[in-house]
Parts: structure tokens; C-alpha cells; sequence
């Protein structure tokens, strides 16, 4: 089995969290119908939601553009988001707050969450100089 | 907030006029929403430099899209219209405190350093 780099554990991250983030702010009814979540019994649901997903977008923009101590720490703050976001989902699925579905695929994603956090934070992550490059020479044009 | 939100989501929903037997699924996200506000905002709490710079400026993103979705909430009547006013209330006064801690000297703003003199010669 090919061991899962840090590198590629980073990417996975910011995928999910440039997918899932605007995705819950534009489209908060959407998402809780992935995660499962019953939002005709819950009207306030769309604006949880939406403030989840801004928050979940802004740790993918620090995780892609914050200077490499950072940028580190906030890998490493996707392990225990996640971790918490698992533990969340098991602890509202106990208690029947959600259907059992979605805390098990809740408590899934944020368990594979929280070990891709794992390996990324714990390893020194490099980012491609092109892309630092090309990042300066558009902050230089402004 | 993000302590409240994820060790005591109840209430939070209540100061949002929600009941919380009423809809128990809504404890889940606030927790997803109160462990991200609470690690985001630990970056603010870090010496100057450009980790607070950083979250400066995180938060004042955050804290507008806040107020944008509290606004679509009260307009959707997602929330109470009571409620969607306090909502939104909070994240503005959250907004003119990121705002000051952007325009603070030795914080989020970015400042112009001097161009440097490549003809020059250090200790000529």
C-alpha cells in the first residue's frame, strides 16, 4: 500500500475545504441534504451552515497562503477540527439530535479529516515555488 | 462565542430564538461552527507579527460574510426577524473591531517598507 505523503494529504484538505465551504454558504439547503441533515425541521439550519462554511473556506485560504510556521499550525487545526467535528457527530447521533445516517457519514469524514490533518501538519509541507513565484508577481502588479 | 457554540450550543440557539427541542439537529453545526471560530480566533491572540496579520485579516472576511449571511437569514425568515437582528448586530460590531484591529498600527494592515537600493553598496 503507498504510504499517503503530506503533500498529497495538504491537497485533499484544500480540496475539501474549497469545495465544502463555498458550497455551504451558497448553497446551505443543499449541503445539509449531503451531510444528511433534516433542514425542513430546522429553519435556522441554512445560516449555521453558512457560518460553518465561511470559516471552513478562511482555513483553506490561511492553509494556502499563510507563511510556512502558519500554515503548518493550521494543517495541524484540521486534525482537532475534525476530531471534534467526528466526536460532534457521534455525540448528536447518540442523543437522536440527527438521524444515525449522518452522524455515521459525519463521523466518518471527520475521522479520515482528522488523520489527513495528522500527516499533513506533522510533516514539513513545501510549497511548489512556481506557485510562491507566481504569487508574489501578482501582489507586485498591485 | 465559538466555546459557547461548541461546549454549550443550547444556548446560543435560544439567544437565536430557536428551540432547541424543537430542532435538535441544530446543535450539531453550531459545534462545527464553534470549534473553527475558536481555533481561527486563537491566531489572534498570538504576538504581532505576520501570523496575527494573517488572522487580522481572516477574521474581518469572516465577520463580513456573517453579516451578509444573517442579512439573507432575516430576509429568507430563516431566523425570527428579532433574532436575525441581533445576529446580525453582533457581526457588525464584529466587523468594526476587525476593521480597527486592521487599521492599528502593528496589526493586519499592510504596510509599504522601503524600496530597497540595489546600487548601493552595504558599508561602502
Amino acid at each position: 500500500m503507498p504510504a499517503l505523503s503530506a503533500g498529497v494529504a495538504e491537497r485533499l484538505i484544500l480540496a475539501v475545504r474549497f469545495s465544502l465551504g463555498p458550497l455551504s454558504y451558497l448553497a446551505p439547503r443543499f449541503t445539509g441534504r449531503v451531510m444528511l441533515l433534516p433542514a425542513g425541521r430546522n429553519d435556522a439550519m441554512p445560516y449555521l451552515v453558512r457560518l460553518f462554511g465561511i470559516r471552513d473556506l478562511a482555513l483553506g485560504v490561511g492553509a494556502l497562503l499563510a507563511p510556512q510556521p502558519t500554515r503548518q499550525r493550521i494543517l495541524r487545526y484540521s486534525a482537532v477540527i475534525d476530531a471534534a467535528d467526528a466526536v460532534a457527530a457521534v455525540f448528536a447521533g447518540t442523543r437522536g439530535d440527527i438521524p444515525v445516517a449522518a452522524s455515521v457519514e459525519a463521523a466518518l469524514a471527520g475521522s479520515v479529516g482528522a488523520g489527513l490533518g495528522l500527516i499533513a501538519g506533522a510533516l514539513e509541507v513545501r510549497v511548489p515555488t512556481w506557485w510562491r513565484a507566481g504569487f508574489r508577481s501578482r501582489r507586485a502588479l498591485k | 462565542m465559538g466555546s459557547v457554540g461548541l461546549f454549550a450550543p443550547t444556548l446560543l440557539m435560544r439567544r437565536l430564538s430557536v428551540n432547541p427541542k424543537e430542532q435538535p439537529g441544530m446543535a450539531y453545526p453550531f459545534r462545527m461552527f464553534g470549534i473553527r471560530t475558536v481555533l481561527i480566533g486563537t491566531d489572534l491572540l498570538r504576538p504581532d507579527g505576520l501570523e496575527r496579520q494573517h488572522a487580522v485579516r481572516v477574521a474581518l472576511l469572516i465577520h463580513a460574510t456573517d453579516v451578509f449571511a444573517a442579512v439573507i437569514a432575516a430576509v429568507r425568515g430563516e431566523l425570527p426577524r428579532r433574532a436575525a437582528l441581533t445576529a446580525t448586530t453582533i457581526s457588525g460590531c464584529n466587523v468594526l473591531l476587525s476593521l480597527g484591529a486592521w487599521l492599528l498600527p502593528d496589526s493586519g494592515r499592510p504596510t509599504m517598507a522601503p524600496p530597497r537600493d540595489h546600487n548601493s553598496v552595504r558599508g561602502a
